[in-house]
């Protein structure tokens, strides 16, 4: 009994020790905390005056002091464009924050820390970063290559096109992610997007076709056109996506002809781009895909005919793709 | 308003660090700034204290910049005042709401300092 009571007491005793540990933690977390919100009040005025060109960085700060003035810079660089975004560049630069986290994004264990190294080094957009970056789309781990791949985005670097376009074709990064990457680049991608093309690689010919759809020019609609032929059927679908975007009447007979593909995602494709560029000497071949296709090509095709002459479609209304693509319509 | 740099503008933006830039660009180059956290406050201080521009961020607590910009062009007091929308959001018809609403000029995050300046500079001269 006595063991018992003595059993009880040193539990009790425990749970009193363990529950004042939890207090003195929070209470210092809740000191820490307020010390970071006073620092940032205290620092943010030097910083915005420095982003504006009217004042250096204070000089001897603290360790603490200046990381949190590299947290509010950081922040800054996501929100701001132009010469200030240039000189939050040159601070990191100048203070060693883009060897550290290259050094990071190289050689740290843990996958989540070279994946926070690959996350601000996007954010810094030193071009200093762009060798690493992508030596970091081969990592084993997938947030790393996908960090990565954001942050060639973010670096605006012609270089990654064609990595990055590899790394979509080996599934190792989410195609959404690689497309969001290649539209930042922008224009600078185009010429690698056209070279890529005719790459051996299938994958890689339909994901330069997509994005060249959106960022490529009318006159690159006859090299698009040609990949109508393409062995890959990925591939056709894709050059007609992307002539649907780049539109010009010179690449309508090749769409039209790609309306009697045999695989029906290309005739899909084809439906849809005709719809796109409005031409209405489409309008009688998608009315009869419309009315005797498979699903997913007499969709489109309805689709199509309804955006290029609404009335001609809903007197042709004979199916029920043509009815609903009618009524879709009149309601825009 | 007699002079252009005297002009008074509200900015709102609930992000502090962001509101705490554009206050200080513009109170640098000679505006008179007042500031609110919220819509709602950006409200009541745009019918206080009757400013000749609103620089407003888009996704705001309590009333967002959409709202704001339609109530403001609701009241007589403030109908003719012009709004320049900042924000992240850039989808077109992001864009094409906020002139719906009523703004007059259109931002997008990440923003240039120096661009938002112009902006405000335009959107004075044009009254």
């Amino acid at each position: 009994m006595a063991a018992f009571a003595l059993a009880v007491l040193a539990l009790g005793g425990l749970n009193a020790v363990l529950l004042a540990l939890l207090v003195l933690r929070r209470v210092r977390l809740s000191a820490e905390a307020r010390r970071h919100v006073a620092l940032v009040q205290a620092l943010r005025p030097a910083a915005v005056a420095f982003l504006q060109g009217d004042a250096p960085l204070p000089a001897g700060l603290t360790a603490a002091e200046q990381e949190v003035l590299a947290d509010i810079l950081g922040e800054y660089a996501r929100k701001l464009s132009g010469p200030a975004r240039t000189m939050i560049t040159r601070y990191f630069e100048e203070h060693g924050a883009v060897e550290r986290e290259l050094e990071a994004l190289a050689r740290a264990r843990a996958a989540w820390r070279r994946a926070a190294a690959a996350h601000r080094l996007g954010d810094i957009r030193s071009g200093a970063a762009a060798a690493g970056l992508l030596a970091a789309l081969g990592d084993h781990a997938r947030e790393v290559r996908t960090a990565a791949a954001r942050s060639l985005g973010k670096l605006q670097e012609p270089e990654a096109v064609e990595p990055l376009l590899a790394a979509v074709a080996a599934r190792s990064v989410p195609r959404a992610v690689v497309g969001w990457a290649l539209l930042r680049i922008g224009p600078p991608a185009v010429p690698a997007l056209r070279r890529l093309l005719t790459a051996d690689d299938p994958a890689r010919r339909a994901g330069a076709l997509r994005v060249l759809g959106l960022l490529g020019e009318p006159a690159d609609a006859e090299a698009v056109a040609a990949r109508l032929r393409d062995t890959s059927a990925e591939v056709r679908a894709a050059a007609a996506h992307a002539l649907g975007r780049l539109g010009g009447s010179q690449s309508f007979p090749a769409l039209l002809a790609a309306l009697d593909d045999r695989v029906p995602s290309v005739r899909a494709a084809a439906a849809t781009a005709l719809g796109r560029i409005r031409d209405r000497r489409a309008l009688d071949p998608l009315l009869e895909h419309a009315r005797s296709d498979r699903f997913e090509v007499a969709h489109a095709a309805a689709r199509a005919a309804a955006a290029i002459d609404l009335e001609a479609a809903r007197r042709a209304a004979t199916g029920p793709h043509l009815r609903e693509a009618v009524d879709l319509a009149a309601l825009a | 308003m007699s002079d252009e740099s005297q002009a008074r503008v509200l900015v709102a933006d609930d992000e502090d660090d962001v509101r705490e830039l554009v206050v200080y660009r513009l109170s640098r180059s000679g505006y008179d700034v007042v500031e609110a956290r919220d819509g709602e406050e950006a409200l009541r201080l745009a019918g206080e204290r009757t400013p000749d521009l609103l620089v407003l961020d888009v996704m705001m607590p309590r009333i967002d910049g959409y709202e704001l910009t339609r109530r403001l062009r609701a009241e007589p007091a403030t109908s003719r005042v012009p709004v320049i929308l900042l924000t992240a959001r850039t989808q077109e018809n992001d864009v094409s709401q906020g002139f719906e609403a009523g703004a007059d000029d259109y931002l997008k995050k990440p923003f240039n300092p120096d661009e938002l300046l112009a902006r405000v500079r335009a959107v004075l001269g044009r009254r």
